[in-house]
């Protein structure tokens, strides 16, 4: 291995770390859903269907050069 | 006559205060303690009799003669926001932008809140919990934290608008499961298609969309959730001491963003009901609500406003569960050096690591 990609590994490590130092400052997010106020039993399922459509099947040939 | 809301000591007639420690008002004086509805019930036997006028509109109620005659309006000619609260409470700053504020006019147009979710933390506790927010926040600027004018945190109350409604959802998934295997030559994937047809039920209550204009609707939602079993009939006796702002935002306009959160929260909430797949996408979403009556409340806020380097930041605290949000400014320049850092100390490792290993 040689030192470029030791440097582009390292690279990615602090990219996420500093990332993750970052994230820390920021703590306001825009909410999508509601489900803190989901009503407690509510939840009712009325039809229940699955059907199948179709099936397609894709054969790779296995490479013969293994490294 | 008009009724006077100051809220007197049945013991020493000195004016009674909210005390967020144990939700009762307290006297400052004697430091005797009522509950709330005792000490209304009290002064309506005290004062003349008063006319309860009610109207039945989608959300609130009417504002009786009374009540107007103790609250007090201001308005910021800086940020348009407009901050009510009992009349022996003085207002000096606007708890959005810091400006000054003066008294302005009568609202006696607006509604009156259906309940109120009374403030549970103080001030010392809001000053605890922004100390230990910024507490190991490795990128903050260090001169953030002292130059940061904690004690200039406001409790708020923010109107909020609560929506119910009945969800009546028939959606369509398109499912996939995948099978793979092998023999000599080849590697085969086979990909079963399937289409998930679900339709139910499901209900919301009590979801609250902010009525100010002057509050950050993300800043307001990233607080929640609020224990709406804490909220109690509203009374002027809980503004005491703290501001209201006085919502700008109709129910009407924030029906819109309640609604968008339900159908969101209906479409994942059926979306798992589609178990043993690899994947599964929506494809068709019908989801038709059935929205129940609105209801108008104040939610407790400690605010914060801060400039700093020519940034406005804004720091919210949830005053029923402390809950502390609050985006902060990043060190550009300690960013860069732990980015070079790491980077220099991983490369070394890393190659070090790949040479032991014979890679």
């Amino acid at each position: 291995m040689n030192i470029l990609v030791s440097l582009i590994i390292a690279i990615i490590i602090a990219a996420i770390v500093v990332g993750c130092m970052i994230s820390q400052l920021k703590t306001v997010r825009h909410k999508s859903g509601a489900s803190d106020y989901k009503k407690q039993d509510s939840f009712r399922l009325d039809e229940r269907r699955d059907t199948f459509l179709y099936k397609r099947v894709t054969k790779t040939p296995i490479s013969d050069n293994k490294k | 006559m008009s009724e006077l809301m100051e809220y007197q000591c049945p013991c020493c007639s000195a004016k009674l205060e909210f005390n967020t420690g144990t939700q009762n008002m307290k006297c400052p004086y004697c430091d005797s303690e009522f509950d709330i509805d005792a000490v209304v019930q009290h002064n309506n036997e005290m004062a003349s009799e008063t006319e309860e006028m009610k109207w039945d509109t989608i959300a609130g109620e009417q504002w009786n003669e009374a009540e107007l005659s103790g609250m007090s309006v201001y308005s910021c000619k800086s940020c348009g926001a407009e901050i009510m609260t009992d009349a022996t409470t003085g207002a000096s700053k606007c708890p959005y932008c810091d400006s000054p504020i003066v008294m302005s006019g009568s609202f006696a147009g607006d509604l009156k809140p259906d309940c109120v979710i009374p403030f549970k933390l103080d001030k010392e506790a809001a000053k605890a919990a922004l100390n230990r927010y910024l507490d190991g926040k490795i990128l903050l600027p260090k001169v953030f934290r002292e130059e940061n004018h904690i004690d200039e945190i406001k409790g708020v109350y923010v109107p909020v608008w609560l929506f119910d409604a009945e969800a009546d959802a028939k959606m369509t998934f398109k499912a996939e499961k995948k099978r793979t295997w092998s023999d000599n030559s080849y590697n085969y994937v086979e990909t079963s298609t399937y289409s998930a047809y679900r339709s139910g039920k499901v209900a919301f209550e009590l979801v609250p969309v902010d009525g100010s204009e002057k509050m950050d609707d993300d800043l307001m939602e990233s607080i929640e959730p609020y224990n709406f079993k804490e909220a109690v009939d509203f009374n002027t006796a809980y503004l005491s001491g703290y501001l209201a702002d006085r919502y700008d935002v109709s129910a009407e306009q924030s029906i819109g963003r309640a609604n968008e959160r339900i159908r969101k929260s209906t479409e994942v909430a059926f979306e798992e009901t589609v178990t043993g797949y690899s994947s599964v996408l929506i494809e068709k979403s019908n989801i038709k609500l059935n929205n129940g009556k609105a209801k108008y409340a104040l939610y407790p806020v400690w605010l914060l406003n801060t400039t700093w380097n020519g940034e406005k930041y804004t720091f919210a605290m949830n005053g029923q569960t402390g809950k502390f949000v609050g985006n902060l400014p990043v060190d550009k320049v300690k960013a860069a050096t732990w980015f070079g850092a790491i980077t220099v100390v991983g490369t070394a490792l890393v190659y070090a690591l790949s040479y032991f290993l014979g890679l």
